[in-house]
């Protein structure tokens, strides 16, 4: 067996593009569709009230979804550290949702159950 | 009269903004459409995940149309890719943040085991392996999918996007050094990882 020279490894990594795009389900296509016209669809500065109401219910969505991820299991997530936190992550943290700091409580009562059983 | 040429200036400036936002549309949509699949699977490249990659691209086409609607149509596609990747870098590193602090509430639940050992299966759990007949192009998916996040977005950059060093350099907002350094790296690693899948 030979090492793939760049030319044959850059060939074979189009041809994966191709096929992954090919291979995208209807409804992740849908979504896609969806998500780009609602983009295109503020183009125009007509409708700034119904953009705001939309970013709000957008926003509100995002939280109900941030809140479901957070309680996600771990191996979900493709990087694991093991180190202690530091003061460096404050400024990520600060840009997460205020639902984590109101149920900072929680989670540390929810890991002490966890510990116990 | 004066009145009369006011009004009629103004339903023609009227006509033609509408005209022009209508053609910025139609162009907008048209680039979207060209590059949505593609933005997609980047991002389930690196995050894994279909509704983490779903939510950056959606996220990165809402920011193209908000902030760079209005430039060139030329300048697009490195002004998306520069917001993609950027996306992709956050979603990374909160990722991380939160792992820790996750792990820092229930370090004495969990065993020592390698964290590594806890990634999801992509073989597993990527449809595009499922489809796949030839084994050589599923080695590669998943051997791109393991690669660290920075050489997998400068060789995704280059070998999909067709950027140069310079490109790829503004699109991951590094210096082009670094490109070449992540670049040179991500080669090596493939084609290390794929040895016995080429003839």
């Amino acid at each position: 067996m030979t090492e793939p020279t760049e030319n044959k490894l850059l060939d074979n990594a189009n041809r994966l593009r191709q096929e992954s795009e090919r291979a995208l389900d209807e409804l992740t296509i849908a979504r896609l569709r969806a998500a780009r016209l609602n983009a295109v669809a503020r183009v125009s500065g007509r409708h700034r009230w119904w953009g705001l109401a939309g970013g709000m219910a957008t926003a509100s969505v995002a939280l109900a979804i941030a809140g479901a991820l957070w309680l996600r299991a771990p191996s979900e997530l493709p990087m694991v550290s093991t180190a202690e936190p530091t003061v460096a992550d404050l400024d990520l943290l600060a840009t997460e949702s205020p639902e984590f700091y109101r149920n900072l409580e929680f989670y540390r009562w929810l890991a002490s159950q966890s510990d116990a059983s | 009269m004066a009145h009369v040429a006011l009004t009629a200036r103004t339903s023609f400036t009227g006509l033609a903004a509408r005209k022009m936002t209508l053609d910025s549309k139609q162009a907008l949509d048209r680039f979207l459409a060209g590059i949505e699949r593609r933005a997609f699977v980047i991002a389930r490249l690196a995050t894994r995940n279909r509704e983490d990659a779903m939510d950056i691209v959606q996220d990165a086409m809402l920011q193209l149309v908000k902030y760079y609607g209005g430039r060139d149509e030329g300048e697009w596609a490195p002004l998306f890719h520069r917001i993609l990747q950027r996306r992709i870098l956050d979603w990374y590193r909160r990722s991380r943040v939160r792992n820790r602090w996750r792990h820092w509430f229930n370090r004495d639940s969990e065993d020592d085991s390698d964290p590594l050992e806890n990634l999801p299966d992509s073989a597993a759990v990527d449809p595009v392996q499922a489809i796949f007949t030839e084994r050589a192009l599923g080695a590669l998916n998943g051997a791109i999918a393991a690669l660290p996040l920075r050489q997998q977005q400068a060789f995704l950059l280059r070998a999909w996007e067709g950027m140069d060093t310079e490109q790829t350099a503004h699109a991951m907002g590094c210096a082009a050094g670094s490109v070449k350094t992540h670049y040179s790296r991500a080669v090596h690693t493939l084609r290390d990882r794929l040895k016995d899948h080429s003839p």
